[in-house]
């Protein structure tokens, strides 16, 4: 089968072909549909603008992107994004802020007005699934943190994208607030199985959730190594306390460590 | 006690007002100062009263032209703004120019006008909107330059194009800004306009200051200041009121309280 996301010696430099940074050298990568994939790395490696390159927001230096069987050329159209930081508009309430794609992205900006209700409906399971129900008519200014994050992470499948890019979008949170969205990200994950790409700074939440945690290291921004988790579905919050967990964990870190002097 | 303490608050402002006179006036009193270098507010008053109608159409004067210059700045600093705020390129191209233009200050500019339109109305017009186009601008263009990327990054990898980024968070992020500018360009058309009709008319509020000055009728001339700040913070208060009432959210933290 075609991977759904493949990286084909991709080279990133930003500013200037010869003497601008190299933020990803030679990257080979193949992501399957419908797989969980997690990147970690160091700070500065290059994790945020593999995104970039994979949605086609920044042009590829060298090498080739395909994406869902197409060349990527210029911003792909129905990705998916979630970022640090939650972005909601301020003047839409909750639920006006989690269909803010479909006024968007192709086919429902041709008929998100008349199918208004079953969208409606759509946004409002989203949101019961992050426990956000009955703060449809709030305000981003009426929502904690941790809730507009929850927002957020709505918006980014409210339209069923087949790849859903999420860059470290439980940093910000409190431990608790985080680890209750891990499990309503695999719950939305195993119901509707669109091809995920995290990019986060904590191990945990990596091999926790992914199917394969990508390492990767900087200067130049490469991947270093792999390793594929096999833990079975739905995952516990209690497998983190595992032993084969915590030595997985270790590894990992240990090769961050390596990597990062 | 709630309804007490927020009719306290809206009265400070006048009470602070009234305190303002009454000082004025009891200085004049125990300082002696003489008429025709500062008048006391009662006489000030009494001028009002005493020419109330002819002082009532130079401000209508002054008040028409001072509105059609701004609701053209209004239209045209929307539409620059939009334009300089949804491409960088042209931002930073025209960026000096607007601020070249900004620095002439306005007074230099109606000997021009008056060349070019003759004395009266229009010159009135041209140097109001002239004056307070440019906030308008910059701030429609700064609160849409200023959006996340984040923001863009999550719109454009749905297929947006930059129309739909404009109409659907651009324009939106940049209302609290464009009502903001409103509020300091309303005072600055009244400035322009005055500054033209002392200049080169023969009606306004500009015009009677000048005249009554030459006469050294000085009250008259108070009279002139205190209608034109009347009707600078009533159009202010228009400004404000459009605003809280379009870009409440954005006043979060004051207003949407219970
Ligand atoms: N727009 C840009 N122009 C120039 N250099 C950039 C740009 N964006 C990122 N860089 C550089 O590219 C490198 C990789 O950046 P990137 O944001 O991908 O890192 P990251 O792995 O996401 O880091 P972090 O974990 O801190 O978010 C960094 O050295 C950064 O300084
Ligand atoms: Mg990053």
């Amino acid at each position: 089968m075609q991977p759904f996301v493949d990286f084909k010696n991709v080279s990133l430099r930003y500013g200037g072909v010869e003497k601008g940074l190299l933020a990803l050298s030679d990257i080979n990568l193949q992501v399957k549909e419908g797989e969980f994939v997690a990147i970690v790395g160091p700070s500065g490696c290059g994790k945020s603008t593999f995104l970039k390159a994979t949605s086609g927001l920044w042009p590829v230096t060298s090498g080739e992107i395909v994406v869902n069987n197409a060349k990527v050329k210029g911003p792909v159209n129905c990705v998916g994004m979630a970022f640090q930081n939650p972005t909601l508009l301020p003047w839409r309430n909750t639920l006006d802020n989690v269909m803010l794609p479909l006024e968007v992205v192709k086919p429902q900006r041709y008929n998100w007005r008349q199918k208004r209700s079953e969208y409606v409906q759509a946004a409002k399971t989203l949101l019961d699934m992050v426990s956000l129900a009955g703060s449809e008519d709030k305000f981003p200014w009426e929502l904690s943190g941790g809730m507009q994050q929850r927002v957020s992470i709505c918006r980014s499948l409210i339209h069923d994208p087949k790849l859903l890019m999420l860059d470290e979008p439980f940093g910000a949170l409190d431990m608790f607030t985080r680890e209750d969205l891990w499990t309503a990200l695999q719950d939305i994950w195993l119901k509707k199985r669109p091809t995920i790409i995290l990019v986060t700074h904590d191990i945990r939440e990596a091999v926790y959730l992914a199917d394969r945690v990508i390492i990767m290291a900087a200067k130049p921004g490469r991947i270093v190594s792999e390793q594929t988790i096999t833990f079975t579905r739905p995952r516990p919050l209690t497998l983190t306390f595992d032993s084969e967990f915590g030595e997985i964990f270790s590894s990992i870190r240990a090769k961050i460590t390596e990597v990062s002097r | 006690m709630k309804p007490l303490a927020t009719l306290v608050e809206a009265a400070i402002p006048l009470i602070v007002i009234i305190a303002f006179f009454l000082i004025w006036e009891l200085a004049t009193i125990i300082f002696q100062i003489p008429q025709f270098l500062l008048p006391a507010p009662s006489a000030i008053f009494a001028v009002i009263v005493k020419s109330f109608w002819p002082i009532m159409g130079h401000a209508w004067q002054t008040m028409f032209t001072t509105s059609i210059g701004f609701l053209i700045a209004v239209a045209f600093g929307l539409f620059g703004g939009v334009v300089l705020g949804s491409s960088r390129t042209l931002y930073k191209a025209f960026y000096p120019l607007l601020i070249g233009f900004n620095s002439i200050p306005k007074v230099a500019v109606v000997p021009v006008l008056v060349i070019w339109f003759g004395i009266g109305t229009v010159p009135a017009i041209i140097s109001a909107f002239l004056i307070s186009f440019f906030p308008i601008v910059v701030n429609v263009a700064t609160g849409i330059a200023t959006l996340e990327p984040e923001l863009k990054d999550v719109l454009l990898a749905l297929g947006a194009k930059r129309r739909d980024i404009m109409l659907k968070v651009g324009i939106p992020r940049s209302m609290p800004y464009f009502f903001a500018s409103l509020k300091v360009a309303i005072t600055l058309a009244f400035v322009g306009a005055i500054i033209s009709e002392t200049v080169a008319a023969n009606s306004g509020i500009g015009y009677l200051m000048v005249s009554a000055a030459s006469r050294f009728d000085v009250p008259l001339v108070f009279a002139g200041l205190l209608v034109t700040s009347v009707m600078g913070v009533g159009m202010y208060a228009v400004a404000a009121v459009i605003e809280q009432r379009t870009v409440g959210w954005a006043m979060r933290g004051t207003a949407a309280q219970p």
